[in-house]
């Protein structure tokens, strides 16, 4: 029972460890929750106050950008999906007792692993990369809220882009993270880290990556889908 | 799960399945997507921020369920997640319960 590869202090069990990491992992998507749903707050609030200046903001947010990168990004928490499904498949045969079954699942799923986390990783920075692009031509439109040039008078306005600069950019803050995490644990997967089948990274992993395509699927329709069609 | 002799074909199955299975749920994302935008030029007024919330937390419900397997996961985990949940709902609604009723309350006279 000694020294089972992954197994931490101060973990008696495989098993264990792994509930505690899944239970600490939705705690810090629970503190998210409310971060990330102060930020909105404010958000709907001024909305509410001034629902002229919103509209006629929302119009200028580029909604082609905007859907491409939502569809990326739902396809990046597909792909995580697989490949936490995949190592969950390396972990099962464990209880099993047959230690060749476990060797050959392991082989099996890596390679499963592999191929949707490097998927994952590519998404996630074609994100970054289509958000550049949409970034470089907000600022050409002068649309930071404190430029001299900003091109809207209607009241609210200013403000509207204050919370897009702010929500956008610690999202794109939590991507860049999970796309460090998911390349460690890919390096992670390709070397063959002792126990890597059996510790829960890759659960783990995949709650973050979720959590942040969850905060773009209802940032997008706040941000992108304004002002559109008429009244 | 494995196979007397080891050959374990049942895991490739398995792995296979996992591909198929996200592909489903993407395939419900990407649908909830081209209806939300969509519905941006719908003639509805008011009711487009409804239509669209309501989309994104469609969008989350099945992020959450199929893809953080959220009914798996430990209890406790679960009661973790839904205390965020329930901090904000009392969080938005005692600030509307200020912001939105301020308005219509006649000007105060003392």
């Amino acid at each position: 029972m000694s020294a089972a590869p992954g197994l931490h202090e101060p973990f008696d069990t495989l098993g264990r460890q792994r509930e505690a990491a899944a239970f600490g992992l939705w705690i810090f998507i629970a503190s998210e929750i409310l971060f990330f749903g102060a930020l909105l707050l404010g958000y709907i609030v001024y909305r509410f106050l001034y629902p002229g200046g919103f509209e006629a903001a929302g119009r200028e947010a580029s909604l082609v950008h905007g859907t491409v990168n939502t569809l990326v990004l739902l396809t990046s928490s597909a792909t995580m999906a697989v490949a936490a499904w995949a190592g969950h498949t390396a972990t099962e045969p464990e209880d099993a007792r047959d230690a060749r079954a476990h060797r050959h699942a392991c082989r099996a799923a890596r390679r499963h692993v592999v191929v949707a986390l490097g998927a994952t990783a590519l998404l996630g920075l074609a994100f970054l990369a289509v958000k550049g692009v949409e970034y470089r031509d907000d600022l050409a439109r002068h649309l930071l809220p404190f430029d001299d040039a900003f091109p809207l008078d209607a009241t609210g306005a200013r403000i509207f882009f204050s919370f897009y600069w702010l929500l956008t950019a610690i999202h794109a803050l939590h991507l860049s993270i999970g796309i460090g995490a998911v390349l460690y644990a890919l390096a992670g997967v390709v070397r063959e880290r002792p126990g890597w089948a059996r510790t829960a990274t890759l659960h783990v992993l995949g709650l973050y990556w979720h959590l942040v395509d969850l905060v773009w699927i209802f940032l997008f329709p706040l941000f992108y889908l304004l002002g559109r069609g008429g009244a | 799960m494995n196979a007397p002799d080891g050959t374990a074909h049942p895991v490739h199955d398995e792995l296979e399945h996992h591909w198929c299975r996200a592909l489903a749920v993407w395939a419900a994302l990407a649908l909830l997507l081209v209806a939300t935008v969509a519905g941006a030029w719908l003639p509805i007024g008011p009711m487009k921020p409804v239509l669209a919330l309501g989309i994104a937390v469609a969008k989350a419900a099945l992020v959450v369920r199929c893809f953080m397997g959220f009914r798996h996961a430990p209890v406790v985990a679960r009661l973790a997640a839904l205390a965020g949940l329930l901090w904000v709902a009392v969080m938005i609604g005692l600030t509307f319960a200020d912001v939105a009723l301020r308005h219509r309350l006649p000007p105060w006279d003392g």
